[in-house]
């Protein structure tokens, strides 16, 4: 599900935002993968990230993000998600929990070094 | 082929993921999950360990102001008003890590949420935090020297550019600011670093994610006249990937990428003697896969891999091939860190 909260409508205001340069395609291949690879956590959410085509990983939000959290949904309900910010900025939650790094590096989507170095909050 | 020797450190359960100084003249390592290892500056005997943060983030800076300790994570920022005895005050914010200043205050970069400050006890600050919020995305800092009670701070502030600010005990005032614009796109400056000059006192270098370097004259001059910064943009084919750290090294410049440690040849001497878009000089390349890097009491280089630290001596780093083992002896490293790492440094031309 495409929400507006998460690009630029309206409701965006202090929300997470997808890059408006990402193409719907590419924004859906980042939750294909968290489905594929079954990155979720106990309570269901999935986690992913896109990779470009040199193998770096991409920024996929307006803050510098490179994660992005997919809150769970029950069945026939819509997915929808959003990308984590690197650091806490004291006002929501909006970043990832240290869970999720463990969970992408052991299914093989990011390197150790880029856990290391996503999980301090730098730019991988 | 050069030979670098150095030392690898490895801390059975304890993953470093950065190393600091202390204030007893030793050596501060944080961990993956949230711990400090406090050790002598010539090896782990006697090591004390300290809980810094209860959330187990990983640390990712550290930075003392007297006996005043800050520990950051992407979490939170915690104040321990005596490190030795830690008692921790935590404020709710994540930073990029921290740096001490000239006059002791403690600064680090918070993102699009501006800058954290804390100044030393004797400015009656113990404990004494602030937040100022700030338009542009303040990422990795540096220290660039002070006067009479200010400190001068540059901020590699990504898409923004480079943006320079003065700290002093009442407030954090941003001076001057500059994006660098090439060919349609912003560069994502991700480090900075002051530059050694008795001319240009103000002098910095920034790097773009993509290693394109970005030379600025002076860092600190509100707009000139003529609405046109003094600066110069450039790259080195062979300095490629993703930088993560930049330093200025007396005459030359290192930078880390994830698979280099690239010493750039008296680029410092040239960039501020010769200001110019290109140059022709020779770097030293050792390839290795790294995560952070530190330079510790301006002579131990500490190179975070994923699995320990790499520590290096600048002062056989920095020095050419003819001249590599003039003061070997008492400057070596010690041996009770860890076991001995040896790289190979490639010598090449670069030109921008």
């Amino acid at each position: 599900m495409n929400t507006t909260k998460h690009h630029g409508g309206p409701d965006s205001h202090g929300e997470s935002q997808w890059l408006p340069e990402l193409s719907w395609d590419e924004e859906f291949s980042v939750f294909n993968l968290a489905d594929e690879h079954e990155i979720d956590d106990d309570a269901g959410n999935m986690y992913g990230v896109l990779r470009g085509e040199d193998g770096q990983l991409r920024e996929i939000g307006d803050d510098y993000q490179e994660l992005a959290f997919f809150a769970y949904a029950r069945e026939g309900q819509m997915w929808h998600g959003y990308p984590l910010h690197p650091i806490s900025s004291g006002s929501n939650e909006n970043n990832p929990p240290k869970a999720a790094y463990t969970l992408l590096t052991r299914t093989g989507l990011l390197s150790k070094t880029e856990c290391k170095r996503l999980s301090k909050g730098k730019h991988s | 082929m050069r030979q670098i020797n150095g030392r690898h450190i490895v801390f059975p359960t304890f993953e470093i993921s950065c190393v600091a100084s202390a204030p007893d003249g030793g050596l501060c390592f944080g961990s993956e999950d949230g711990r400090l290892r406090f050790t002598k500056i010539d090896g782990p005997a006697g090591a004390r360990d300290v809980t810094a943060v209860e959330s187990g983030e990983a640390i990712n800076g550290i930075a003392f102001s007297d006996n005043i300790m800050v520990v950051s994570t992407r979490q939170e920022i915690v104040v321990c008003k005596d490190y030795k005895d830690p008692v921790p005050t935590k404020l709710d914010r994540g930073a990029f890590g921290l740096i001490q200043t000239m006059h002791r205050r403690v600064v680090a970069g918070l993102g699009k949420s501006g800058i954290f400050m804390m100044q030393s006890s004797s400015e009656g600050g113990a404990g004494f935090s602030q937040v100022i919020e700030r338009e542009p995305h303040i990422y990795q800092i540096s220290a660039a020297g002070g006067f009479h009670g200010e400190d001068w701070i540059i901020c590699a502030a990504r898409r923004n550019g480079i943006v320079s600010l003065v700290v002093n005990k009442e407030e954090i005032r941003p001076v001057a600011g500059m994006a660098f614009r090439e060919k349609g796109r912003y560069s994502d400056v991700i480090d900075v670093a002051p530059l050694t000059s008795v001319n240009y006192p103000h002098a910095a270098i920034g790097i773009g994610k993509d290693c394109e370097f970005h030379f600025v004259r002076d860092s600190f001059s509100p707009l000139p006249p003529n609405g046109i910064f003094e600066r110069h943009s450039f790259s080195f084919p062979p300095v490629k990937g993703t930088a993560y750290r930049l330093f200025a090294c007396g005459d030359d410049v290192l930078v880390l990428t994830g698979t280099n440690l690239v010493r750039l040849i008296g680029l410092a001497k040239e960039m501020l003697s010769h200001p110019a878009d290109a140059y022709q000089i020779k770097a030293g390349v050792i390839k290795l896969d790294a995560v952070d890097a530190s330079i510790l009491y301006d002579r131990w280089l500490m190179i975070v891999c994923t699995d320990g630290v790499s520590m290096f001596d600048l002062r056989k780093l920095l020095k050419s091939e003819e001249n590599q083992y003039q003061h070997i002896g008492a400057l070596d490293i010690s041996e009770a860190w860890g076991e001995p790492v040896q790289f190979e440094e490639e010598q090449v031309n670069v030109d921008s």
